[in-house]
């Protein structure tokens, strides 16, 4: 199930929150439980035994790590509860990836092709993977307890507004709120207030650009002119942003409403004069996760130069595996390790003495040609869009796109570098996070649903279409 | 003191908000899933989702799931209001281009029938066919089926078969079209099918020509700004119909004559406007013409059995014409779907009636439709009728089916004889005719 779809807006969410609310504070673990089972079998009937069982066994072998006094055990109990994770993760998301290229490989020799049937990819695993490694692994390190329920673990791992696509919560950041929780009605509004901003991102502003975008892509890319072709990954720039912050957006707030505080995914990315401060931005909870769990346990800072640059390296490159079990992941992973390897040995230096508005110019273009490997998944056509990017020809621009298409990406370009502004960040912070005094909490909450139900027309006048990180 | 007063009001206002904001919800659900108010209901809304049907095969299949994803979106709440808002935004933003519905806003609030538009931009043919090759050979065909059918329809049977390109209004009025690049790779079939008319000398008129060189002319205009259907306008259309007609066998139609155009009282028939479904009325002060006509007749004078196979040009027939004043009966096959018999337009459903004896019944067959119609060329029309009547079997038939119709005592029986069986009056009669072609020979 998605969050923009009539059948969460009309049904789900609305017997959710009776339910929710209705029922006794101590039950209300259940409550979720239930409902979220309910979201991930609607859309997934396939797989919930198996995202069920995995979450099981993993919450027995951390209860089993966390019992043994022996140090040799709780290792072994640790690694088999990350390989089990792992290793569906692997099995589900990179099988068809490697015996493909195996295939590619043994190919050049001659060798018979091996047979393997497509395995298909459980919604959301990625996500839910992480963060079953951040219970093991915070619990072994002795950061946190381990649950003593296991509904309340599956409520942590399976809990519906950050199933899907994140942010992938830390058990430590809402160990606590799991086991008891305050709900204030000003927290309900707020969370109210971002779930619709949340929606309108998405509704109004990623999926206007992304039919523009997937029909410019749809044409020869051989034959584009450097113009459409900025515009295109300019376009789908906004539009992997929207789309993917609308959804966080939507997860934080109906964290909120249910009285959880989920850390924030994004911070104005675009708005970053380095790939470095980028990736402080983006996807700000992975971020987190690949720096917790893998950059510092390979090293981190403290080592060798050449030591560092390898890890930070190894960790993009990863992370580019981690969004898609494709060759253009790897590179767009590897592209940006690149740039940050690139700006340790110097390049900062570089953009502090240019200033903040041409570093964030230079930071922005990086980014955009990098969607370019991220979006066009066929390597061949990725350069000749990237060689058309740069290719300085304009003779003949036109974009046959309406109106609502050139309006919708200005809009977005303004909301990304409005924060550049001190009066952006103001209204930033007002509109997200400032509690409102009684007259505010009407305003924004009159607007809120106004736009839900404009939401809702645009949602049903145009169709929708799923989130671009559902995938990964 | 006060100050906590004014935080407990405050919390307590807040607290309200919350609880108003998840009944709303709820009555979003609530109205959904069982529909207690009735409200406002969308013009021409194409509402044809069914009921979803939960069956563990459904839901495991993900069928269920997009199911119910088609059914709520034309069923749920609050739906009118919402789309209409956003069609508003649209409307009044968005260079008005993507309101919901048949019809596309141009410049200064003139509205389209959307095909009509995209046929003119040439974007209506790579809709229906692959090449303009494919295109071409399609017409061709058809055209060489019409010229067969005309043949022997003439030859045998004294009827005469011929066709009516109805004008389309971006054609005739592109100057208010919505901007849109042009489409050149296919050639647009109704020229084509004028080319190919002419090229065979099968009777046709083209009116799109003749209302261009009108509308460059005209004080008064030939199509209304805010509707896309044809106006006091299509009577010139019919007058050459008619004119058409009775020089290809001398019938002897009574002749239409026009006295003049006059205002029209009613408003009506302006209004594709509505079909936008937008908040607000577009203001129109565009007046409406109707024509005074008259007919002129005297004791030679026939009035023809006239079928219509074609589109909704033929309402303006309805409206405007004094058609029992020219034709003793008349026949409509709409879309080639429906079919309205006689001045009282009894309704059936074609594949309800036996096509060849309607056929063999009408002294004029008029194949007709605007432009971006004849990419469907005639709907199965040609290619149906030819066949049947190349059948004996089925020409038999057909022509008993008239001959008993015309006898009343044999009709009454058989009406009798329909309600006995559950049958319709028109099955039975075929049955019957049936009866009689397989025992005549006996």
């Amino acid at each position: 199930m998605v969050f923009s779809s009539n059948v969460f807006l009309l049904y789900f969410l609305p017997l959710f929150l009776i339910c929710y609310f209705v029922c006794p504070k101590k039950f209300r673990n259940y409550v979720i439980l239930l409902f979220s089972i309910v979201f991930y079998a609607y859309g997934a009937p396939d797989f919930i035994l198996y995202l069920l069982g995995s979450t099981v066994a993993s919450f027995y072998l951390v209860k089993a790590m966390r019992k043994t006094g022996k140090p040799g055990l709780k290792k072994l109990y640790c690694a088999l509860a990350i390989i089990i994770s792992l290793g569906l993760l692997v099995y589900y998301k990179y099988a068809n990836f490697l015996i493909d290229n195996i295939n590619a490989l043994i190919g050049l020799f001659g060798a018979n092709a091996v047979r393997m049937a497509k395995v298909l990819l459980p919604i959301g695993i990625s996500f839910f993977t992480f963060q079953s490694i951040t219970y093991v692994i915070d619990t072994y390190r002795g950061n946190n307890e381990p649950m003593d329920k296991l509904t309340d673990y599956i409520v942590y791992i399976m809990m519906f507004p950050q199933l899907i696509a994140g942010p992938i919560v830390r058990y430590c950041d809402i160990e606590s709120e799991i086991r008891h929780r305050k709900y204030s009605s000003a927290e309900f509004l707020q969370g109210f207030n971002r779930f619709v901003i949340g929606l309108s991102k998405k509704i109004l502003i990623a999926d206007v650009i992304g039919f523009q975008v997937d029909k410019l892509l749809a044409g020869d890319l051989a034959i584009m002119d450097s113009g459409t072709a900025w515009i295109t990954i300019a376009a789908y720039t906004m539009q992997l942003y929207f789309d993917f912050a609308g959804y966080s957006d939507m997860a934080i707030g109906l964290g909120k409403i249910m009285g959880f505080h989920f850390p924030e995914n994004f911070d104005n990315p675009y708005n970053s004069a380095s790939i470095t401060e980028f990736w402080r931005r983006w996807h700000m909870t992975l971020g987190a996760f690949m720096r917790n769990y893998l950059y510092i346990p390979l090293g981190g800072n403290r080592c060798s130069k050449r030591r560092m640059y390898f890890n930070l390296w190894v960790v993009f490159l990863l992370s580019g595996l981690w969004h898609g079990a494709s060759w253009n992941f790897v590179i767009w992973g590897a592209y940006h390790g690149l740039w940050l390897v690139l700006e340790r040995m110097g390049l900062k230096k570089v953009y502090e003495r240019i200033g903040k508005a041409p570093s964030v110019i230079i930071t922005f273009i990086i980014a955009m040609v990098g969607w370019s490997i991220f979006r066009i998944e066929n390597l061949h056509d990725a350069f000749t869009f990237i060689g058309r990017l740069f290719a300085f020809d304009f003779s003949s621009f036109s974009i046959n796109a309406d109106t609502q298409f050139y309006t919708t990406l200005i809009v977005a370009l303004i909301f990304s570098f409005i924060a550049l502004f001190p009066f952006g960040k103001k209204l930033q912070d007002i509109v997200y996070y400032r509690e409102h005094t009684l007259t505010g909490t009407i305003v924004f909450w009159l607007i809120a649903v106004f736009m839900l139900l404009f939401c809702l027309g645009a949602l049903n006048a145009v169709g929708f279409s799923p989130f671009i990180y559902f995938r990964f | 003191m006060q100050i906590t007063a004014f935080k407990k009001m405050n919390g307590l206002y807040k607290k309200i908000l919350c609880i108003v904001t998840t009944v709303l919800l709820s009555l979003l659900f609530v109205q959904t899933t069982w529909h207690p108010f009735t409200y406002l209901k969308l013009k021409n809304d194409p509402q044809k989702a069914h009921k979803p049907e939960l069956t563990f095969t459904n839901y495991c299949k993900g069928s269920f799931q997009s199911q119910v994803d088609e059914y709520l979106k034309e069923n749920y709440a609050t739906r009118a209001i919402c789309i209409r808002t956003v069609n508003q935004y649209n409307y009044w933003f968005d260079n008005k281009k993507t309101c919901t519905g048949f019809m596309l806003p141009g410049k200064d609030n003139w509205m389209y029938y959307r095909p009509g538009v995209l046929d003119y931009y040439g974007k209506e043919g790579p809709t229906h066919f692959k090449t303009d090759f494919e295109l071409r050979n399609y017409i061709d065909n058809q055209v060489d089926m019409l010229n067969e059918l005309r043949g022997i329809l003439r030859n045998d049977y004294g009827i005469e078969l011929l066709s009516f390109i109805a004008p389309d209004k971006p054609f005739i009025y592109p100057e208010h079209l919505p901007d849109m690049e042009r489409d050149t790779t296919m050639v647009n079939a109704g020229d084509y099918f004028a080319q190919r008319f002419a090229e065979t000398d099968f009777p046709n008129i083209d009116m799109k020509p003749w209302y261009k060189a009108i509308a460059d002319t005209s004080q008064r205009l030939l199509f209304m700004p805010m509707d896309s259907h044809w106006q006091y306008a299509s009577v010139f259309g019919f007058d050459s119909l008619f004119r058409l007609m009775n020089s290809l066998n001398d019938f002897g139609i009574p002749q239409m004559k026009i006295n003049g155009i006059k205002t029209s009282r009613y408003k009506g028939r302006q209004d594709d406007e509505a079909t936008l479904n937008l908040l607000f009325k577009i203001p129109n002060h565009t007046p409406l013409y109707t024509a005074d006509i008259s007919v002129i007749s005297d004791s030679t004078s026939r009035k023809p059995k006239v079928l219509f196979v074609g589109d909704s040009f033929i309402f303006a027939y309805e409206w405007l014409i004094p058609k029992k004043e020219l034709t003793s009966y008349y026949e409509n096959w709409f879309y080639y779907d429906n079919v309205y018999k006689g001045f009282n337009k009894a309704k059936y459903k074609l594949k309800d009636i036996n096509k060849l004896r309607s056929v063999l019944n009408a002294d004029f067959i008029v194949v007709y439709s605007v432009g971006y119609q004849w990419y469907h060329g005639t709907r199965g029309f040609v290619e149906d009728v030819l066949s049947a009547i190349k059948d004996p079997y089925q020409v038999e038939v057909a022509k008993t089916m008239n001959r008993i119709e015309s006898d009343e005592e044999w009709m009454q029986k058989i009406r009798e004889k329909a309600q006995d069986k559950g049958v319709s009056v028109e099955r039975m009669l075929e049955l019957d005719a049936q009866w009689v072609v397989e025992h005549k020979n006996k």
